[in-house]
C-alpha cells in the first residue's frame, strides 16, 4: 500500500468568468472522507467545455461556494478510501457523468 | 437515422450507421423532412429550429437545455442522465461487445489539460485526460 499522499494534482478553475480559459494545474489538499464518502484515485477523466457556466460547478448543494472547484465528471477509477458510513458498497472501478 | 453536424463529422456518423448526413453549415435542416425522434445536443438556434422536424406524436429530446420551441403536436423533453450502478453496468457490458462505439480523441497528461480544452481548440471525438500512469 502506497504512502497517503499530502497533496493532490488538480485542475482547479477559481475564475466564474474565465470559461475554459481559468482552467490551471494546481496543488489541492488530500481530501478527507466524510460520512457517506469514498476517495477515488482517478486514471482518467474527461471534461465538458460548458462546465465553468454550470451553477454546480460553483456552488455545491447547501449553496456554499466551492472555490477552487474541481471540473470533471467523466471519470475512470478505483475506489482506494472508505468513510465512516458508505451508503452502498462501491465497486471496484466506476464512471460517472 | 439521419445525423447533422460540420462536413467534417459526416465519415464518422455514417460510420456509425446514419442513413443520411446534413452538414449545417451547407445544408437546410429543414431538409430532414419529419422525424419521429430529434436528439439534440447542440442547443441555441439548431434547438429551436428542431422542434419543427418533429412529426405528429413524437418527440424533440434535448441534453443541452430545456427546449422552449415545442413541436406542434409532440413532446419535448430536457434530458441529463442520472447515473446508477445497473445501467453503468449495462453500458459497460455494451463496451465490451463493441455495440458501443466511443470516440476518443486527443489523449492528454493531466498537466496538458488547460491546453487540451483551450476555447480555440476542436479536436473530433472526446479528449481524455490520463492520469495513472499505465491506468
Amino acid at each position: 500500500m502506497s504512502q497517503k499522499a499530502d497533496v493532490m494534482k488538480t485542475i482547479t478553475v477559481r475564475d466564474r468568468g474565465a470559461g475554459v480559459g481559468g482552467l490551471s494545474l494546481t496543488n489541492m489538499p488530500y481530501p478527507h472522507a466524510a460520512q457517506n464518502d469514498v476517495i477515488v484515485r482517478v486514471h482518467a477523466g474527461g471534461f465538458t467545455p460548458g462546465e465553468p457556466d454550470w451553477p454546480t460547478t460553483w456552488a455545491d448543494r447547501a449553496g456554499r461556494d466551492r472555490t477552487p472547484s474541481v471540473p470533471g465528471h467523466e471519470l475512470s477509477d478505483v475506489v482506494v478510501e472508505l468513510g465512516t458510513e458508505p451508503r452502498a458498497s462501491p465497486s471496484a472501478s466506476g464512471c460517472s457523468g | 437515422m439521419i445525423g447533422t453536424g460540420r462536413a467534417a463529422d459526416r465519415d464518422t456518423a455514417l460510420g456509425l450507421g446514419m442513413n443520411a448526413f446534413l452538414d449545417l453549415q451547407a445544408d437546410k435542416l429543414e431538409d430532414a423532412g419529419e422525424v419521429d425522434v430529434v436528439f439534440d445536443v447542440i442547443g441555441g438556434e439548431i434547438l429551436d429550429r428542431s422542434a419543427a422536424l418533429v412529426r405528429a406524436g413524437g418527440t424533440l429530446v434535448s441534453t443541452a437545455r430545456m427546449p422552449t420551441v415545442q413541436p406542434k403536436d409532440g413532446h419535448a423533453v430536457f434530458f441529463l442522465v442520472e447515473p446508477d450502478r445497473s445501467r453503468l453496468a449495462e453500458l459497460a457490458q455494451r463496451l465490451r461487445d463493441g455495440r458501443l462505439k466511443p470516440i476518443v480523441g486527443a489523449v492528454r497528461p493531466l498537466a496538458e489539460a488547460p491546453a487540451a480544452f483551450a476555447p480555440d481548440r476542436r479536436t473530433p471525438g472526446k479528449t481524455i485526460i490520463r492520469i495513472a500512469e499505465g491506468g
